[in-house]
């Protein structure tokens, strides 16, 4: 795994502990898309195999054979016991759904796999204060273990650790869903990956971004910045 | 089936601001309780002054200088983890201290390996330009400093504590013990449920400078004026120890106010050695398991004109606590000989009943009065960790009453009678010219055995 993976990893499990240090009655919110999978990887990793706290599936009357599926999949191998949250509609405003689980499961903290620009662009108005990774909405605390992953390092983990994803994200006659959570609708686009790996090339190209070669130096750097602030050096 | 271990380190924990140790202040009742639990070292010394130099006997029972130096913990050194992952054991370490991650090898043989890192240390996008930025950074830093601190020392910190009062705290540096035990019980509740036995490392690192707690200086803010003398005098006097007498006249002032926040932050991580002992006695494993805890390092308080560890080897910075706790024993015994750290994985080894690969060092408990060594980097900066020759080590042999020290850099020879001496104050290798020579004769002896450059060909 590249330093910049392992990096990323080692910050979203300090905040999985670090919330759960914080937060007496907390919860995880699982979508069926790559994000959410990765999340509850993730906090299987920091809890030894475990999800100490009850994982949230929001049910929106509809799903695809396929979604329901990888949920069932998961919830066996993985051993999560979903609770099902049922919305009222594909558009009901993400902040009526937070006040409904608050509601019936009395939850201070609900984590959410969101990256960054995701959660702005769906929450911006309706957070207030926090930090770069614990926003307030009402009267419950948003986490956001992936806030600074991007989805090529999203994908390359998913990769890397051999996550299971929804198999929607494959190709099937030129075309394959791009975004699979809620809030927003399964989104599809032409392609003709049919493999992580063949999705991670066509990311590439799109954003002629070449992830990796972006965190080869950065290690040394990294550790003796931490040795800086220690003293030393 | 095997008992399970526990090995508890302290960064920077020395060994006489405990009670089972003799200090003065009540601050220790947690540690104290283990120690009536177990056998004592009270003469336990480590192998250097600085992590990187401790850290390779603790670990892997060689001598900092073994094979040219730490630059890497690589073969024919072989980790305690390695040991017991063969053996069956489910191992893991907890640690955040960068001298001991991944990039110093210090991940190998580990089923679990955590160098706990708070998320996003270092903000997206200040990466690429950071080569650049550190550069100049460190170019105007030294030029205030070389300028205006030695000079006018007092100054320099109303300066750098308007700048704190001003623009808020620059970083978070230190992972607090409640957090790290939190991971150790998670781990500690898991290995139990897979019907193995674990060999796990915990390292707490709260007494490291600067002597604050995290919670203090980021989000109160009210951090006072003494505290970030005390916190940052090491690192911004390093490059001037022993030059200037107004710096050390100017950080002594404050020396009773460092000495009061690190006993502050020993009682915090006794509370939390405390939790982490009511947990092990809760799901019936303190009894069962074998327990030891020690340090990597002391830390001085002006005894020899600093504040906190550098590559000094005086024994205010290398005598470090040492208990070890029989796993389903009543075994207590209290030792006054002195031991090196260097032997105590091998002894782990031996009360577990495992072989103990190719340490170097003996079991405590069968050592006699044999000499004990220490090593670290000529100078004063702890950063040399590789070494292409001699005259970058520093090296101090204990032997009975005395304590020789050579910098082999600037071909200096100190002698200390530790009997009417024990703060090593008075040199007296100009009078002892036999005793020197002797001294000499056993760290030439050493060194023949324990050459640094034993890999190099000829």
């Amino acid at each position: 795994m590249n330093f910049q993976l392992k990096r990323l990893e080692k910050g979203s499990i300090y905040v999985f502990r670090e919330v759960r240090m914080k937060f007496r009655n907390m919860a995880i919110l699982w979508l069926p898309g790559k994000n959410s999978t990765m999340c509850l990887y993730l906090c299987r990793k920091a809890f030894f195999g475990k999800i100490p706290f009850p994982a949230i599936y929001i049910g929106k009357g509809f799903e695809f054979q396929e979604t329901y599926e990888f949920r069932c999949r998961l919830a066996q191998e993985w051993k999560i016991d979903f609770s099902i949250f049922p919305a009222q509609s594909n558009n009901e405003k993400f902040s009526r759904i937070l006040g409904g689980i608050e509601e019936r499961y009395g939850v201070d903290a609900l984590i959410i796999a969101m990256k960054r620009d995701e959660s702005l662009k769906w929450f911006e108005k309706d957070f207030s204060g926090g930090s770069d990774y614990i926003l307030k909405s009402g009267d419950i605390f948003c986490v956001f273990p992936l806030v600074f992953w991007t989805e090529i390092d999203i994908w390359q983990y998913i990769e890397e650790e051999n996550i299971p994803v929804n198999p929607l994200y494959f190709t099937k006659d030129g075309k394959r869903y791009r975004d699979i959570g809620y809030p927003d609708l399964p989104v599809q686009i032409r392609s003709n990956a049919k493999t992580i790996s063949e999705i991670i090339e066509e990311l590439k190209i799109r954003h002629d971004v070449n992830e990796i070669d972006r965190a080869r130096d950065e290690e040394k750097d990294i550790i003796f910045q931490r040795l800086r602030d220690l003293g030393y050096l | 089936m095997k008992p399970n271990v526990i090995l508890l380190t302290v960064d920077s924990l020395r060994g006489d601001h405990l009670g089972f140790m003799g200090y003065r202040k009540d601050i220790t009742p947690n540690m104290d309780k283990l120690a009536r639990d177990s056998s004592i070292f009270r003469q336990a010394f480590s192998t250097g002054p600085v992590t990187p130099h401790s850290f390779p006997s603790i670990l892997t029972s060689t001598y900092p200088f073994d094979y040219q130096g730490v630059g890497g913990i690589e073969r024919p050194r072989v980790l305690i983890s390695e040991v017991f992952k063969k053996h069956g054991f489910i191992t893991a370490a907890f640690h955040s201290n960068p001298y001991l991650s991944a990039y110093f090898g210090y991940n190998k043989g580990w089923d679990y390996f955590e160098d706990i890192t708070p998320p996003f240390d270092i903000p997206e996008g200040k990466i690429e330009n950071k080569r650049f930025s550190l550069v100049i950074k460190n170019f105007l830093e030294d030029l205030l400093k070389r300028i205006a601190f030695n000079t006018f020392p007092e100054l320099y910190f109303k300066t750098r504590y308007f700048n704190y009062r001003r623009k808020g705290p620059t970083g978070e540096f230190k992972v607090k013990a409640n957090y790290v035990n939190q991971i150790v019980k998670d781990f500690i509740s898991f290995a139990k449920q897979e019907g193995k036995p674990f060999f796990v490392w915990v390292h707490y690192m709260d007494l490291h400078i600067p002597y604050i707690s995290v919670d203090k200086y980021l989000q109160n803010g009210n951090l006072s004026y003494p505290e970030m003398v005390c916190s940052f005098y090491c690192s911004a006097s390093l490059p001037h120890y022993f030059e200037k007498k107004a710096l050390i006249e100017f950080g002594k002032k404050y020396v009773r106010d460092a000495i009061q926040l690190y006993d502050g932050l020993v009682m915090y991580v006794d509370q939390q050695i405390g939790d982490l002992m009511e947990f092990l006695q809760k799901g019936n494993l303190y009894d069962t398991s074998l327990l030891c805890l020690t340090a990597d390092h002391g830390d001085e308080f002006f005894e020899h004109n600093g504040l906190s560890h550098t590559s000094k080897l005086y024994n205010e910075l290398l005598h470090v606590p040492l208990v070890i706790k029989f796993p389903k024993s009543k075994i207590k015994k209290v030792l006054d000989q002195k031991i090196s750290l260097i032997s105590l994985a091998p002894t782990i080894c031996d009360i577990v009943e495992i072989p103990k690969a190719s340490f170097k060092g003996n079991n405590l408990f069968e050592d006699g009065d044999a000499p004990i060594f220490h090593q670290t980097a000529s100078g004063i900066r702890a950063t040399n960790l590789l070494v292409q020759d001699l005259g970058q080590c520093k090296i101090a042999c204990q032997h009975g009453k005395w304590k020789y020290i050579i910098d082999y850099g600037i071909q200096r020879e100190e002698l200390y009678n530790l009997d009417g001496d024990l703060k090593e104050q008075y040199d007296l290798s100009r009078f002892e010219k036999e005793t020197i020579y002797q001294m000499r004769k056993i760290v030439q002896e050493f060194l023949k055995q324990n050459s640094p450059f034993s890999l190099l060909k000829k």
